[in-house]
């Protein structure tokens, strides 16, 4: 046990040197074109103050059409399907419903880390150099950690406790 | 990668504290525990006492997981915060308070402490007296000396005067201070701060003191001045003393102020010509007997329509303050008026004995009279100071007439609305003072339709006093109402707010707002 009389402003500035760790729920590629099929994989660093995670459930933003989960094992897997708020043209296709919600049912203790994969389309009408947010629960023994933050205007992830996994939009690829 | 898809940092966060958060316990705590779910550590760690003073000088041990705050052994009885930012690995800083109380909750009643406050009412009860002393003895007596009796050289008494009107100033000017404290319930301690200076000037004592000060200024230039300036600075002395006792106190804050403001300034300036003359009557009887009898008689002119104008304003005060006459009985108001108008009863008595009696008298027997008429204007003078030292009194008495508002505004919970664009709150805390509040939160979409959520979470922060977020999560009681019991706050003044409503699993909205705690 160490007795500290402790200077705030030193220690703030020598821990702010430390590099980040990955422990917030997090998107690991976050950033991605619109009018192309993205590939999400969020990361769960943690559990629920210390409780183990036994549910991950993501919602699917309007205008992510076309979105299959990957299955893993030892966990479940449901997709919630519902309409989707309008029309989508997909390759030709019109789809006015689809998958709006993913829920993984396991076991993942705090100790551990693990990630969670599923495959959408990001369709055209979506705005590049905007933020696309895929609110994420993570259910607990004890508790939950709802990573469903949207930051106002004017404030960043930075901000919360909970920001919600985030994904920069940008132009669409040129073929 | 980092930089375009933002920050992903370690989420540290407290599992469990020792004592409990909300505890009351019978003895101080040796030891505060907070125990996170990573490595973490304290950046700043402050005590906020039952007080409200902050001790920044705690030993903090790490170990692991937990850090350990040793609490100070001279704590006061009450609620007391205990507020933290620590950083886990990563410099992530993670912000919370904590509430223990030591033997019970804080109340209105414990706070501020009571031993700090008294010395503060007592110097403030001793300066009112000498600025009351001041403005009657000083500027009423310098009114006399250059009206009433211009052409005696009263040195000794001009010098009493000026030395008077001095300590008036310094008194207006040290209760400035004082009123500053007092507002703030604040420590003697703190008595240098800007902040307290700043607080006593925006009370309505500030105006008064400052316009007083001028006052007792110019009056104490007319009694060095020469020719007809004199007259014109004790004139505009007894205005200023008038003016300065119109803006502010009790009478002046009574309706309609259009009426009881200029009853004030006329009862203030009565009193002054009235008390002022005293003593410089009583060394011109003494000292200039030859002259005297000229001098009575032009102050006893307008003496008989200064008491007149001051017993009617008087009265007209006393029934608007009091409104009720078992008021004078029931309330310390009421007590200290009536002590107030026995004083004045038997002054007035006096003074008719003079004017009736021993006046006419100085023209056929001179010295005995003369003897006679010293005495009783040495017990007027002393009447006059008991009659100042009760009245230093009313600042701590609120009249029956603001004791009835203030009651029903006491009794009444403190509200709160906060309105965003998709939801809006009505918060009701009740009862609102320092101490422990229930929390009644409606939800409402912006049509003014109850609203169902499924978490609501309140948040409460001081940032200006390094106090960080204190959450408590509300029960649902049915349909849109939400409710947290036992909300310990020990500290009045505003307190930033915060509502977390969850309306769904995935969608979280925030109301800030501010919330101002009564003392």
């Amino acid at each position: 046990m160490i007795t500290t009389r402790f200077r705030g402003a030193l220690a703030s500035a020598f821990f702010m040197l430390a590099a980040p760790a990955l422990a917030h729920s997090t998107l690991e590629v976050q950033q991605a074109p619109v009018n192309s099929t993205y590939k999400a994989v969020v990361r769960i660093g943690h559990g629920c103050e210390g409780s183990p995670t036994l549910k991950v459930r993501i919602r699917i933003p309007d205008g992510v059409i076309a979105v299959k989960p990957m299955p893993k094992s030892g966990w479940t897997l449901e997709i919630v399907r519902s309409a989707y708020d309008k029309s989508y043209d997909y390759h030709g296709t019109p789809l006015t419903e689809g998958v709006k919600e993913i829920v993984w049912t396991g076991r993942l203790p705090d100790e551990h880390y693990d990630e969670f994969v599923f495959r959408g389309y990001l369709t055209s009408g979506l705005q590049p150099d905007a933020m696309l947010y895929f609110p994420t629960v993570q259910e607990c023994e004890k508790g939950a950690d709802r990573w469903i933050e949207i930051p106002t205007e004017g404030k960043s992830a930075g901000d919360y406790k909970f920001p919600a996994p985030a994904l920069k939009l940008l132009a669409p690829k040129t073929h | 990668m980092l930089a375009g898809g933002g920050q992903a940092f370690a989420h540290a966060a407290l599992v469990e504290s020792v004592p409990a958060d909300g505890a009351v316990l019978q003895v101080r705590p040796a030891i505060v525990h907070l125990r996170f779910n990573e490595p973490v550590s304290p950046l700043v760690v402050r005590l906020i006492d039952a007080r409200g003073g902050i001790r920044e000088d705690l030993s903090v041990m790490m170990h692991d997981h937990s850090i350990g705050i040793a609490i100070p052994e001279n704590l006061p009885s009450g609620s007391h915060i205990l507020s933290y930012r620590v950083t886990s690995a990563d410099g992530h800083p993670v912000a919370g308070s904590m509430i223990f109380s030591i033997g019970h909750i804080s109340t209105s009643a414990d706070k501020p402490a009571e031993t700090s406050e008294r010395p503060i009412h007592s110097l403030l009860w001793l300066a009112r007296l000498v600025f009351y002393l001041g403005a009657f003895v000083g500027a009423g007596g310098a009114l006399f000396v250059t009206w009433v009796a211009p052409s005696l050289r009263l040195l000794l008494v001009g010098r009493v005067l000026r030395g008077f009107l001095a300590a008036g100033i310094a008194a207006a000017i040290v209760s400035i201070g004082l009123q500053g404290l007092d507002a703030l319930g604040r420590p003697f301690v703190d008595f240098p701060s800007g902040a307290v200076w700043l607080a006593g000037l925006a009370t309505a004592f500030g105006t008064s003191a400052i316009l007083a000060s001028t006052a007792f200024a110019l009056a104490f230039a007319s009694l060095l001045a020469r020719g007809g300036s004199r007259r014109a600075l004790s004139l505009a002395a007894l205005a200023g003393v008038g003016l300065a006792f119109a803006a502010s106190g009790h009478a002046s804050a009574a309706t309609p102020q259009w009426l009881m403001r200029p009853v004030m300034f006329l009862h203030a300036v009565a009193v002054a010509y009235w008390v002022g003359a005293l003593l410089p009557l009583a060394v011109v009887v003494r000292r200039f007997p030859s002259q005297a009898q000229p001098v009575i008689r032009r102050f006893s002119g307008v003496a008989v329509a200064a008491v007149a104008v001051l017993t009617a304003t008087g009265l007209m005060l006393a029934y608007v303050q009091v409104e009720a006459p078992k008021n004078l009985f029931d309330t310390d108001y009421g007590l200290v008026l009536l002590a107030k108008l026995i004083l004045v009863a038997a002054l007035l008595a006096l003074a008719s004995v003079n004017r009736v009696l021993l006046t006419p008298g100085l023209e056929v027997s001179r010295d005995k009279s003369r003897h006679r008429l010293g005495r009783t204007i040495a017990i007027e003078i002393g009447l006059a100071a008991l009659v100042l030292m009760v009245v230093g009194l009313w600042r701590f008495t609120p009249p029956p007439r603001a004791l009835e508002t203030s009651r029903a505004a006491a009794a009444s919970p403190v509200s709160l609305h906060i309105h965003m664009p998709s939801i809006m709150a009505g918060l009701m805390v009740s009862p609102g003072h320092v101490g422990s509040s229930q929390v009644r939160i409606a939800l409402s979409s912006p049509a003014s339709r109850p609203l169902d959520a499924k978490g609501v979470t309140l948040i409460l922060s001081r940032p200006a006093d390094g106090i960080e977020p204190i959450e408590r999560s509300a029960r649902k009681v049915g349909g849109n109402a939400w409710q947290v019991d036992n909300l310990v706050l020990p500290l009045a003044g505003p307190w930033q707010i915060r509502l977390e409503v969850l309306i769904s699993d995935f969608d979280k909205t925030s109301l800030e707002g501010t919330l101002v705690v009564r003392p």
